[in-house]
């Protein structure tokens, strides 16, 4: 088990944390708000980004309402360093100690990934695609879980915190404020999310053309997804923008809702929803068929969905702010910055890099 | 004609395509979706052709041929984005790129129209392109207008077709359904 003690206390923000120190080894225990802390059974499911949704992994966890704010107290001293250029230093090694000047090895450098976001605003020029999601994946040292899951909650808990660990030895660790969708019995709401803004600076996103433009986009591509489930003129957008203040950031969502046919399951649903929209761009094949040829490494659980399941009612967290340990026990963590016509390159840099700076 | 068309969509690999769906006047039953390389051996079958929205442009989606069959068969036809592209290349409009504007709200002048009757005036509209027509010309006329002028609705002069560069289908396109149930009701469905 780790060092860090995980305790159970308000179930208000905490999604869901899956730790080794819980476990058992062959299956694993889980830690959600839908129970009610009676250890009963729920589902647990899990696709990487290059996995078809209908493919989703399927695991059965233990339920126990927790919060990761003792996670974050511990490691309250972690500061970002946002700036650094991407892969500035190919050959270097990040130290332990977090805030270290040293820069995290990339899968894209700055060139590589200037040039992606004007091959990408040419595609768009040529009517190809609308927009794509560009991302880079991040090498970072940390000594486990623990330590990674706490540098990324260090300035405020998370809405969705995950901590997994599969059967098979891959392993997880997210920091998500993005809901992909959730199931109420017939009821599903989506919540894509698109614009992100320091914290404090609501009034600046709120002004934002591309950012609005960007959110309107992928709405409009949850409305399909949906419509492609739910009973006919059944999917509705009851709130088309609004403000998530997090305790790093300010980011837009919206909500989109509507009510499943008799005939759809959950794993129709992840079928289709996955891989979300606002990780994509749109339209969804295009922008993934692009997203593979600009991109030089798969993005793995990064971009994936993790989900929960009991008694019919479901939640999934997109899996952004997340990292994957890697064979040799180092870490990836993925960072990305939606592409449109209106994306000026170097500020899309600065989006990452600002990004990467949780972990850095 | 029957009063529940059946109806011929053909999807064109975008993610906007259900949305357009469920804005029909018609139910779901009665939808059939089919990629462009399907449709024109279903044409006959089908009470209206919808050419839904899309990426890349009509000649690389294989939609020109797909209206000269359908204006041959006569078959009421509405195009959506791409669709409205097709019918505009297909009788001899020219297509350029203009300035992309994907998730774009616009302020559209419809005027009074055979296809789309009762709804005229200024619409809100959400725009997903990078390209548009230009250089329309007889059989076809422009029903609506952005202020500069790009075209954003067109309509054949005998034949019951039309075209929509912006999206009906949009939650921002507060009128859509309206335009949508004014088509069919303009080729005699009602």
């Amino acid at each position: 088990m780790t060092a860090v003690e995980l305790e159970a206390l308000g179930r208000e923000r905490a999604f869901a944390l899956l730790g080794p120190g819980f476990g058992d080894g062959a299956a694993w225990t889980l830690v959600t708000e839908l129970s009610e802390g009676d250890g009963g059974e729920v589902g647990v499911w899990l696709a990487a980004y290059e996995t078809p949704g209908r493919r989703a992994r399927r695991f059965k966890g233990r339920a126990r309402p927790v919060s990761v704010g003792t996670v974050a107290a511990a490691n309250a001293g972690a500061q970002p360093s946002p700036r650094a250029p991407l892969g500035g230093a190919a050959s270097s090694e990040v130290g332990e100690s977090p805030g270290g000047a040293t820069p995290p090895r990339v899968s894209l450098d700055d060139g590589g990934f200037l040039d992606g976001v004007a091959s990408i605003r040419e595609r768009i020029a040529a009517g190809d695609v609308y927009q794509v999601n560009l991302t880079v994946r991040a090498r970072v040292e940390a000594a486990d879980g623990a330590a990674l899951l706490a540098r990324l909650c260090a300035r405020g808990e998370p809405r969705f915190a995950a901590w997994v660990r599969l059967p098979d030895g891959a392993e997880l660790v997210s920091a998500s404020p993005e809901l992909l969708f959730e199931v109420r019995g017939r009821a599903i709401r989506a919540e894509p999310m698109k614009g992100t803004a320091p914290a404090g600076q609501r009034a600046w996103l709120d002004a934002s053309e591309k950012d609005r433009a960007e959110l309107a986009m992928i709405t409009d591509l949850l409305r399909d997804d949906l419509n492609r489930l739910c009973v006919p003129r059944s999917v509705d957008v009851p709130c088309a923008r609004r403000f998530l203040e997090l305790p790093y950031a300010v980011q837009a969502v919206s909500d989109v809702t509507g009510t499943l046919r008799e005939d759809v399951s959950l794993r129709d649903v992840v079928g289709q929803l996955h891989p979300g929209g606002s990780v994509t761009g749109a339209p969804r094949e295009a922008a993934c068929e692009i997203i593979s040829a600009l991109e030089r490494t798969p993005r793995g659980l990064y971009c994936g969905t993790l989900g929960l399941e009991r008694g019919g009612d479901a939640r999934f967290a997109l899996l952004i702010r997340t990292a994957e340990r890697v064979r040799d026990g180092a870490w990836t963590y993925g960072v990305g910055s939606g592409i449109t016509w209106d994306s000026d390159a170097r500020a899309e840099l600065d989006e990452v890099r600002l990004k990467l700076g949780a972990v850095a | 004609m029957p009063a529940d068309p059946q109806v011929l969509f053909v999807e064109s690999h975008d993610s906007f395509s259900w949305n357009v769906i469920d804005c029909l006047p018609c139910a779901r039953e009665r939808v059939r979706v089919v990629s462009a390389a399907e449709a024109v051996d279903q044409l006959p079958r089908a009470d209206v052709l919808v050419l839904g929205p899309g990426p890349t442009d009509p000649l690389r989606a294989g939609l020109v041929t797909l209206v000269h069959a359908a204006a041959e068969r006569r078959v009421p036809t509405l195009g959506v984005c791409l669709g409205h592209q097709a019918l505009g290349l297909a009788f001899g409009a020219r297509l350029r790129r203009s300035t992309p504007a994907h998730g774009k709200v616009a302020m559209v002048e419809l005027r009074a129209s055979r296809c789309f009757p009762g709804v005229t005036g200024a619409l809100r509209a959400m725009r997903y392109h990078s390209l548009s027509l230009d250089d329309v010309r007889a059989p076809l006329e422009v029903v609506a207008r952005l202020a500069d002028g790009t075209v954003m609705a067109v309509e054949h002069r005998e034949l019951p077709m039309a075209g929509l560069q912006f999206h009906p289908d949009s939650h921002q396109t507060p009128r859509g359904r309206e335009l949508v149930t004014a088509f069919f009701r303009g080729v005699g469905f009602a």
